[in-house]
């Protein structure tokens, strides 16, 4: 789990790959030289910030003749770090509850 | 496998601490509305949130020790799995409640893809993926 986190914080620390997230996850799956022309990056960079993101399981790849097009891994579910985000708020504040509520 | 853990300190003992884990009233008190809970395995559990349910089922309980369960909020197509374990403080009388929430379904789904090599679309696969991932849950 701690590594599984750090992968995907590490992943989204970068701007670069912030913005290839949001343009991926608004427009759907695109390949590296389409993002690499609409981020204004080489094409080699633009993958090498694509690896790091399949790494972290936010992104998949599929072949498509000879590119290869990047989409969001859950697709129709919440994105990992999103999903973290709001699920650990939700225990915090139920276990905060629980807590008081023995206490008495 | 995505999941979040967190835990508290309580300064009650182990007990107290299963009733408020399991007892309907009890769980009223914290988990984030009104609680039905048919504490057996494949037994129901509804909490009534101000803004909808969240509803599933009981997986395990082993008594005293730790309970897991299955929900969804109303409209998710996903499903994810908590698990609560309760044990004995090291340092004082007080004991400790570890909580995991995770997301079996999203894992089931990647390996999905893999196996058929179904390139997903839209919501409709993954509630597919979701009705099998409760089949194969609820069974094991």
């Amino acid at each position: 789990m701690e590594s599984r986190a750090n992968l995907v914080f590490g992943a989204l620390a970068d701007p670069n790959r912030r913005a290839m997230i949001e343009l991926i996850a608004s427009r759907g799956p695109a390949t590296p030289t389409e993002l690499s022309a609409d981020l204004a990056m080489s094409r080699q960079g633009a993958s090498k910030h694509l690896s790091s993101l399949v790494e972290a399981g936010i992104l998949d790849s599929q072949r498509e003749g000879r590119e290869v097009r990047y989409g969001m891994v859950d697709g129709g579910l919440e994105p990992g770090s999103v999903w973290m985000e709001r699920v650990g708020g939700e225990w915090d504040g139920r276990l905060a509850r629980l807590k008081l509520h023995v206490g008495n | 496998m995505e999941e979040i853990q967190k835990e508290v300190e309580l300064d009650c003992d182990p007990e107290r601490a299963w009733q408020a884990l399991t007892e309907e009233s009890e769980l009223s008190e914290w988990l984030g509305g009104e609680v039905e809970a048919d504490l057996r395995p494949g037994g129901e559990i509804v909490v009534h949130e101000e803004d909808g349910n969240r509803s599933g089922f009981f997986e395990t309980i082993d008594p005293g020790r730790e309970l897991s369960f299955w929900w969804s909020r109303d409209g998710d197509e996903e499903s994810t799995r908590v698990e609560l374990e309760l044990e004995p403080s090291k340092t004082g009388d007080g004991c400790l409640v570890r909580v995991t929430e995770s997301r079996p379904m999203v894992e089931l789904e990647r390996e999905l893809v893999e196996i058929t090599g179904a390139h997903r679309q839209g919501t409709s696969s993954s509630a597919e993926t979701g009705l099998f991932a409760a089949s194969v849950f609820s069974l094991s």
